[in-house]
């Protein structure tokens, strides 16, 4: 692993013995930074935060209740923050506020080997919990980001898909939003059983909603598109009533509040290749799916539209 | 000397890794009253803010860090500190570190940016260009490459002085010694730190507006607001006298002698409330 992949983590510990046999064996697998100035700690976590944070708790006390308003105040869910204490700092740690905080304490007595396992399972244990999406389980925002700025630099091309449903909030109105969660859920199945049949080179995530977004091989793309198309329509009768499928459309209001006949649910997908120095930006190329989506929306049923833009 | 361009690449490199910039102390010691006092507001808070470019640039940066926010996007306090809150304000208060050794004359240069931020936001509004308070951010941070210098090459930027004085212009003296003057090294570290691409092409140009590429006109009013500042005389920058005029200007930003005479007479008011300021900062210095 190169040292630009590896998590970042600081630590704020002594400068003595046991702990720089910890930071000989964290820097195997981490990007490891030591701080010995409370001020510098903070100010560091302000501008460019680590994954995780162990934190001497009998080094400094201030600083400690800063960092952990830092994290209250921008909810950063995904920043572990560990706590290295004795047998004495134990009976010290009764403030509620504080234990909501933290992800793990670990003691002075540890090993080495024992304080890396345990910082490997907090930082996956955190990335599940705090980013997959609770209905589908796949990877949220945050993981998605992260594959999205990986995919800009990725030397085989790929594409990136933006999944979402004609007419959902119509048949949200309609059905029940639990009726709703349903077609999201197979929705996902459906996505992740063809992309990942056809490559395990891939990505799916849950934006939210029924917005989705899947990273895959270029060549592979068109084709992914098609298949999840099909078994989309193939799946939908299953979720309509034999009235609205024998019509063949939605009777509903539309955002004026008059009764109008709506199209039936359907699947559309925005496909925007990526070639390495085509994008700098996650948020260029989300730009162009939202122009591409604008396409693809116009038209009628499931459809998947290709930017062939250069 | 160094030869400027492999000098260039070693300024560029040190500011690549420059943690942040110190702030001046009495600056500190205000925004923390004001904090303290539960009577203030937000906006009295980033007001006080937009009046130093160095804080400013470090809530900006805050704001725009792809971590917090959107990068790129946020471009006055205002804007910022309802993205960042109170308690977050205190924080990166906390952690700012100061400025050990600030002599007078180098409150001189805070000095002048308030008064090309005021300019420009005067121009803004009288040519109706959008975001006045955008554009005055701009005029704060313009000469944020000289604190660059002043913090991080004060060797370098002792020697560019004695070359001004020599007779050597200003922006030939820093490429004699830096290979990159201060518009581009602010410009560079806004970069860095993700400011919105106006305010780092209106920092970039403003000496040179061959550089102006997507926001001409704003670039040729920060241009205008700096040559305003220092023919009224306020503050001092490393110029003691005019900077030269960039001809480009004139005819991306017209503007009529009755403009101009407008411009003076609203911007006179202005820097007579700042100077309030800048006297505290410097008696509180001594």
């Amino acid at each position: 692993m190169s040292n630009k992949e590896k998590q970042e983590i600081f630590l704020f510990l002594p400068r003595r013995k046991p702990y720089t046999e910890w930071v000989k064996i964290l820097k195997e697998d981490f990007k490891v930074k030591r701080f010995y100035k409370p001020k510098d700690l903070l100010s560091s976590i302000l501008f460019s935060p680590p994954q995780a944070i162990i934190y001497h708790f009998q080094l400094e006390r201030r600083a400690f209740e800063t960092l952990l308003q830092l994290k209250k105040n921008f909810n950063l869910v995904s920043l572990a923050i560990i706590l290295v204490l004795d047998e004495k700092g134990l009976e010290e740690l009764s403030d509620e506020q504080i234990l909501q905080l933290l992800d793990d304490i670990l003691f002075t007595t540890s090993t080495p080997l024992e304080i890396k396992l345990r910082l490997k399972i907090c930082l996956y244990r955190l990335t599940r919990i705090s980013d997959n999406n609770p209905l589908t389980g796949l990877p949220g925002n945050v993981s998605i980001m992260l594959a999205m700025t990986k995919a800009l630099e990725s030397e085989e091309p790929l594409a990136v898909g933006y999944v979402d449903l004609d007419n959902f909030k119509i048949y949200n109105d309609l059905y029940g939003f639990s009726a709703g969660d349903e077609v999201i859920k197979n929705l996902a199945r459906i996505l992740q059983t063809t992309i990942f049949e056809k490559t395990a080179n891939a990505f799916l995530g849950h934006i939210g909603g029924d917005d989705f977004v899947f990273i895959v091989p270029l060549s592979m793309a068109e084709e992914i598109c098609k298949d999840v198309i099909q078994k989309f329509n193939i799946l939908l009768p299953a979720f309509l009533d034999e009235e609205d499928l024998k019509r063949g459309y939605f009777i509903a209001k539309d955002r004026q509040g008059v009764l109008r006949e709506i199209p039936l649910l359907s699947v559309s997908i925005a496909l925007v290749p990526v070639v390495k120095g085509k994008f700098k930006h996650v948020g260029e190329v989300s730009e162009r799916a939202a122009q591409v989506k604008s396409v693809v929306k116009k038209l009628p049923g499931s459809n998947y539209f290709i930017d062939r833009r250069a | 000397m160094a030869d400027p361009l492999e000098k260039r690449k070693e300024v560029k490199k040190k500011i690549r890794k420059l943690e942040g910039l110190p702030t001046l102390p009495p600056v500190v010691r205000k925004l923390n009253a004001l904090i303290e006092d539960e009577r203030s507001s937000l906006c009295q808070i980033a007001e006080l803010i937009e009046k130093d470019q160095v804080i400013t640039t470090k809530v900006l940066r805050l704001a725009n860090s792809a971590f917090y926010g959107f990068p790129r996007k946020v471009a006055t306090v205002q804007q910022a500190m309802m993205l960042l809150g109170i308690n977050v304000l205190k924080i990166l208060i906390i952690t700012s570190s100061i400025f050990e050794i600030i002599s007078k004359e180098d409150v001189k240069l805070w000095e002048h940016s308030i008064g090309v931020a005021a300019c420009a936001k005067i121009i803004a509004e009288m040519k109706e260009i959008s975001d006045p308070q955008e554009i005055a951010t701009a005029g704060l941070l313009h000469d944020l490459g000289k604190i660059i210098q002043l913090i991080a090459f004060r060797e370098d930027y002792e020697e560019v002085r004695r070359r001004i004085q020599g007779g050597v212009p200003l922006l030939k003296a820093e490429l004699e010694v830096f290979g990159i003057d201060h518009a581009e090294m602010g410009a560079f570290l806004m970069y860095q730190w993700n400011l919105p691409d106006r305010l780092i092409e209106m920092v970039n140009s403003h000496h040179d507006l061959s550089r102006a590429k997507k926001f001409k006109k704003e670039c040729a009013l920060l241009h205008y607001a700096d040559l305003f500042v220092q023919a009224r005389g306020y503050g001092e920058t490393t110029y003691h006298r005019l900077p030269p005029l960039d001809q480009r200007a004139l005819s991306i930003l017209k503007l009529t002698p009755s403009e101009i005479k407008e411009i003076f007479l609203k911007l006179e008011p202005r820097l007579y409330e700042l100077k309030f300021f800048t006297e505290e900062l410097k008696k509180e210095l001594d």
